[in-house]
């Protein structure tokens, strides 16, 4: 398990994280999200042990994991934009990587295959997409007990993706933990259990993604005289009116909020269903931080 | 405006409930496995598995310990009333909008004809 206690980090005069709390289970596949400037990649190059906090720990089993080598081997961390140097191939990556994972040959060759990639080639004429697909192949066949992944899906056509998120539940099968930090919200939400929102330095909300989003609803309503916002007794994350029609997003149990709907006597209720993406934006938008 | 989508479990729920309605997946027909569905479609083994549990409560599916999921033709009276939840609901909100028990009575005519089924 990985324990985050209280992490903060500052670069010079700047604080990007105030007090992080965060445990990660075994075998979790975590979508890290957060609007730009979070500090989900400081968060991500933190957990990998090559930075060091301000403040708090971060603990894998028990151990602290900066210039911690027995833990740090473990981790394989994919930034948003990996360093090569020019004349570097695939081939020569795995020798490198080799070094330090139980590497499987066979593995990177599959994803190659899958890619229509060259391991001889060097990556450097390759295009940002196809740089990023032999990165992933290069993690995959490394094996990690931990996988971090920054901007993961950016530049992968569907098919890419649909390979990448494959390859992703195998790790997990194999008692891998991955976190991806990720714009692509619909993605995440096909393939992460759970997530953790950062917002104004801290964790804002996390949970396992069904479960959190069953503990809001949707609903749009049209009466026939005028309502306030007042007048409903809900715990309002969102409150829209457009003309005679009302858009809400509530927490709380679903039929409650149905009930405490139809007590104010509406023309029409309209349940809207939620998704992830839906989540993120109201979460963000009751903060107050996308005005 | 924004239009509402459906959660990922939902999704998968839905189309599963859609195949066995329209007789694409057969009575008694096994279900791929769990982790075979989620390789499939790039998604979170857990969430096939809350499908899965959803369509069983519901009666699409039975899951057998150790063998794995079926499909059922004939789902229990308890999904009989979420369709009849369902028709309530969409009803009403047509009542709403104007339509009248003489349209619906002329309406059940056309569609289930002049018998009684």
């Amino acid at each position: 398990m990985i324990e985050i206690k209280n992490l903060s980090k500052s670069y010079k005069d700047k604080k990007v994280l105030d007090g992080i709390d965060l445990a990660i289970e075994d075998g979790s596949i975590l979508g890290l999200v957060g609007i730009n400037g979070a500090g989900k990649s400081t968060l991500l190059r933190l957990l990998s042990g090559v930075m060091q906090a301000d403040g708090g720990e971060i603990l894998f089993d028990g151990e602290n994991v900066y210039e911690n080598v027995a833990v740090k081997s473990k981790i394989f961390f994919l930034p948003d934009d990996p360093y090569y140097t020019s004349n570097v191939t695939g081939e020569k990556l795995k020798g490198l990587y080799k070094q330090f994972f139980p590497f499987d040959d066979e593995l990177f060759g599959k994803y190659l295959e899958t890619f229509g990639l060259s391991p001889k080639k060097p990556i450097r004429n390759f295009s940002k997409g196809m740089k990023r697909q032999m990165f992933i192949s290069l993690a995959i066949a490394s094996k990690p007990k931990y996988l971090f992944l920054d901007e993961a899906f950016d530049g992968l056509d569907p098919l890419a993706r649909l390979e990448f998120k494959r390859g992703i539940i195998d790790m997990q099968q194999e008692g891998c933990s991955v976190i991806i930090a990720s714009h692509s919200l619909r993605e995440l939400e096909d393939i992460c259990d759970s997530f953790a929102l950062l917002d104004d330095k801290k964790v804002a909300s996390y949970g396992k993604i069904d479960t959190e989003l069953e503990k809001v609803s949707k609903f749009q309503v049209v009466f026939d005289r005028e309502v306030a916002k007042e007048d409903f007794a809900l715990d309002l994350i969102k409150f829209e009116k457009v003309g005679r029609v009302i858009r809400l997003v509530a927490r709380g149990d679903r039929q409650e909020t149905l009930d405490k709907i139809n007590n104010l006597n509406p023309v029409i209720v309209d349940e809207i269903p939620m998704d992830f993406e839906d989540l993120f934006i109201a979460e963000v938008e009751d903060r107050g931080y996308l005005k | 405006m924004q239009e509402g989508r459906k959660s990922v479990c939902g999704n998968i729920a839905d189309r599963i409930k859609r195949d066995i309605e329209l007789g694409i997946r057969a009575d008694g027909e096994k279900l791929p496995s769990c982790r075979e569905l989620a390789m499939e479609l790039g998604v979170n083994p857990n969430t096939v598995q809350k499908a899965y549990s959803v369509l069983e409560e519901q009666g699409y599916i039975e899951v057998i310990p150790q063998k794995g999921a079926y499909a059922r033709k004939s789902p229990l009276s308890s999904s009989h009333e979420t369709v009849l939840q369902q028709a309530e609901r969409q009803l009403t909100s047509l009542k709403e909008a104007g339509l009248t028990k003489q349209d619906i009575a002329a309406l059940a005519d056309k569609i289930y004809g002049e018998s009684d089924d």
